[in-house]
């Protein structure tokens, strides 16, 4: 009963330090480079999905339907980071204006994709690619310490 | 030979019903952000499953009863009223996901938003259960369900590195995201050690009239109809990581994205292999919960039931299921997000285990039913396993699911 | 008492082998001096909701009587004497299509199930 008894104590404490762990992983987390990660991601998939479109591998309605489900993911995660008070502005507008781009891109793709021409879609792809870079640039030196 | 049909039918069938939209999302997420690392939590939940699905077929061919029907018996009604409350709740969110992720691949496939799909997919899935018999659904749907294989193949095609898919396997702490790894492992968990599923089973062996002399053939379709499945999982988890991860693409949360994981590899056709493999094994698993839900509540009162006779016949049966499919349709017609409803439900799932798992351990060593068949040591071991798991997840994934999570 | 561990919550069949429900209660008579004896046993919603305590019983037994008529409040009771056979389920020589268990099905199979096409 005792052994029994030490057993329950024992998990009960693994529990505890496991939701202790978890909680402080999650509010840890930066808004801005939570934002940016979200936003890389949506962007990685816009470009998969135009490439796809383009080489005749999605069709033309799915693949607009997921480029304007992206333009809304991105536009959503920039509004957020405008609203929120950050300590350093100026460095979250770099990401900010990066995310805008990146934005049109998206929407320029889906434009194009929805017009079927694909040299449209060649140049949004294009301004997706330098937009992504932008924010990859934007998002590494927010990440890195004051000098 | 009659023995080894119906061992392949069985596994056939299992195969088949195994990946639904639970295992799909999960294993994507996951792939997605994490590679192979949490490959661990795919065969650590088909390990589960399987003992799980061997002892309900046992339990079910010896004693002649359903678990819903043993945990009443033995437990009394009152104590019964918990698990039943909470798998009743529990399959009823999965339902609505299921439906979800029917109405999903009806909106990749023609580009009418999924909202419209939910209650033409609830009537087609009721008009199936109202018309059909368990045998036509059983094996029909399941046989269909085969194309998820396809998620195998293209595994296998990616040519992943073997050794580090190895690596996987064994359980390892995240270097980020720590909070998201857990509640990523726990979804998995719920997505493969569903209650419905060894449910469901128990009441099948009970519809297809099994006795003693299945007990090998239960045996077998537990352990390879479950492994085969979980390979499908696994499956889906390897694209998942070398397509979407690869890419760059680290968040699944929407599910216009699932489909890119097969088109890089097979083009055109891995966009309609995906719409395909989404709309048949969500919708096997409409009709398998719909009637488990019947089953459940059928077998809990003690009212006649059984998927072969007609609807006028059992009355009460019949209106579960339809009741149960319509009202789940719901949430979804409404505009609910399946792919959150689905990680959430599997959560959920994975944290209302022990409710249904810890009458196993008393049903299944009770001479009253099992008799001489009784669990032997390594069963009991597996069966208090998940439990401590079950319970570990539950209290892991509540504070996810409010701070972390999705 | 093994009697109810081994009876209470058993699947209750009559002599045609159809499920009219499970065993809710037991019904005993008290004997000065002997032990007490089985009279009958009832099955039903009523029963159960006694189960859980006595206002959900008496909420039960209400709803019931709303629903299904005076006869309804009360739960339904078999006499022990008919009781044929004991093994996986309880056998009693009554039929039940004779007796109002099944009132509730019989009602939704002629207003509700049975005017839908196909059963």
């Amino acid at each position: 009963m005792k052994l029994f008894k030490n057993c329950v104590e024992r998990l009960c404490r693994a529990c505890l330090v496991m939701t202790a762990v978890a909680l402080a992983a999650c509010t840890s987390s930066d808004p801005v480079q939570q934002q940016s990660r979200t936003v890389a991601s949506a962007a990685q998939t816009a470009a998969l999905v135009t490439d796809a479109w383009m080489a005749g591998a999605a069709p033309a309605r799915y693949t607009a339907a997921t480029l304007q489900s992206l333009a809304e993911t991105v536009t959503g995660a920039d509004r957020q980071l405008r609203s929120d008070a950050s300590p350093e502005p100026g460095r979250r507008s770099e990401v900010s204006a990066a995310m805008t781009r990146l934005s049109t891109a998206v929407k320029d793709a889906e434009a194009a994709v929805k017009a079927g021409s694909r040299p449209q879609a060649d140049k949004a792809r294009q301004d997706l690619n330098g937009a992504m870079a932008d924010l990859t640039v934007a998002a590494a030196r927010y990440d890195q310490p004051q000098s | 030979m009659k023995k080894l049909l119906e061992i392949s039918l069985g596994v056939v069938t299992s195969v088949g019903g195994f990946l639904e939209i639970g295992s799909m999302a999960t294993a994507a997420q996951a792939g997605a952000l994490f590679g192979f690392q949490l490959i661990w939590s795919v065969v650590l939940g088909t390990v589960c499953i399987i003992f799980l699905v061997e002892m309900a077929g046992r339990f079910a061919a010896v004693s002649r009863h359903t678990i819903a029907d043993g945990i009443r018996e033995r437990f009394g009604f009152n104590a019964f009223l918990w698990p039943l409350l909470t798998t009743v709740l529990v399959n009823f969110m999965v339902l609505s996901a299921e439906i979800g992720g029917v109405a999903i691949a009806g909106e990749l496939a023609t580009g009418i938003s999924f909202q419209w799909w939910a209650l033409p997919v609830a009537f087609v899935a009721w008009l199936l259960l109202w018309k059909g018999t368990f045998g036509l659904i059983e094996k029909g749907v399941s046989m269909l369900g085969l194309v998820t294989l396809c998620f195998v193949v293209a595994a296998v095609m990616l040519k992943p590195d073997w050794k580090q898919v190895a690596v996987g396997a064994a359980p390892s702490l995240p270097s980020h995201d720590t909070a998201n790894y857990w509640f990523m492992a726990v979804s998995i968990l719920g997505a493969s050690i569903s209650p419905y599923l060894f449910m469901f089973y128990s009441s099948g062996a009970i519809e297809d009239r099994w006795d003693k002399s299945y007990l090998g053939t239960n045996r077998a379709i537990a352990g390879l109809g479950m492994s085969f499945g979980g390979t499908i999982s696994v499956g889906v988890l390897i694209v998942a990581a070398l397509v979407l991860g690869a890419h760059g693409i680290s968040q699944v949360d929407d599910y216009n994205q699932l489909p890119l994981m097969l088109i890089p590899i097979f083009g055109f056709w891995g966009f309609v292999l995906f719409v395909a493999s989404l709309g048949i094994a969500c919708f096997g698993a409409v009709l398998e919960i719909a009637l488990q839900q019947a089953y459940l509540i059928a077998q809990g009162f003690g009212w006649t039931w059984g998927e072969d006779s007609k609807p006028r016949d059992n009355p009460g049966f019949a209106s579960v299921y339809s009741v149960s499919i319509f009202l789940a349709a719901i949430p979804i017609a409404l505009g609910l997000d399946p792919l959150r409803l689905t990680v959430f439900s599997m959560a959920i799932t994975a944290a209302s285990l022990p409710l249904t798992v810890v009458p196993f351990l008393f049903l299944l060593n009770d001479k009253h039913y099992v008799g001489e068949h009784r669990n032997g040591i390594i069963s009991n071991i597996a069966v208090i396993f998940i439990i401590t798991l079950g319970f570990v997840l539950a209290v892991v994934t509540i504070p996810l699911q409010i701070f972390g999570g999705t | 008492m093994k009697l109810l561990r081994d009876m209470l919550d058993k699947q209750v069949v009559d002599r045609e082998q159809v499920k009219i429900g499970k065993l809710d209660g037991l019904v005993a008579e008290l004997r000065p001096g002997k032990p007490p004896r089985i009279i009958a046993i009832e099955v039903g919603s009523v029963t159960l909701a006694r189960r859980l305590g006595r206002l959900p019983g008496q909420w039960m037994a209400r709803l019931a009587a709303k629903l299904g008529g005076e006869r309804h409040a009360r739960p339904h009771r078999i006499p022990w004497s008919k009781v044929r056979d004991i093994g996986v389920d309880i056998e009693f020589d009554i039929d039940a299509r004779e007796t109002a268990i099944f009132d509730w099905q019989d009602w939704l199979r002629d207003h509700v199930i049975g005017r839908i096409p196909g059963a």
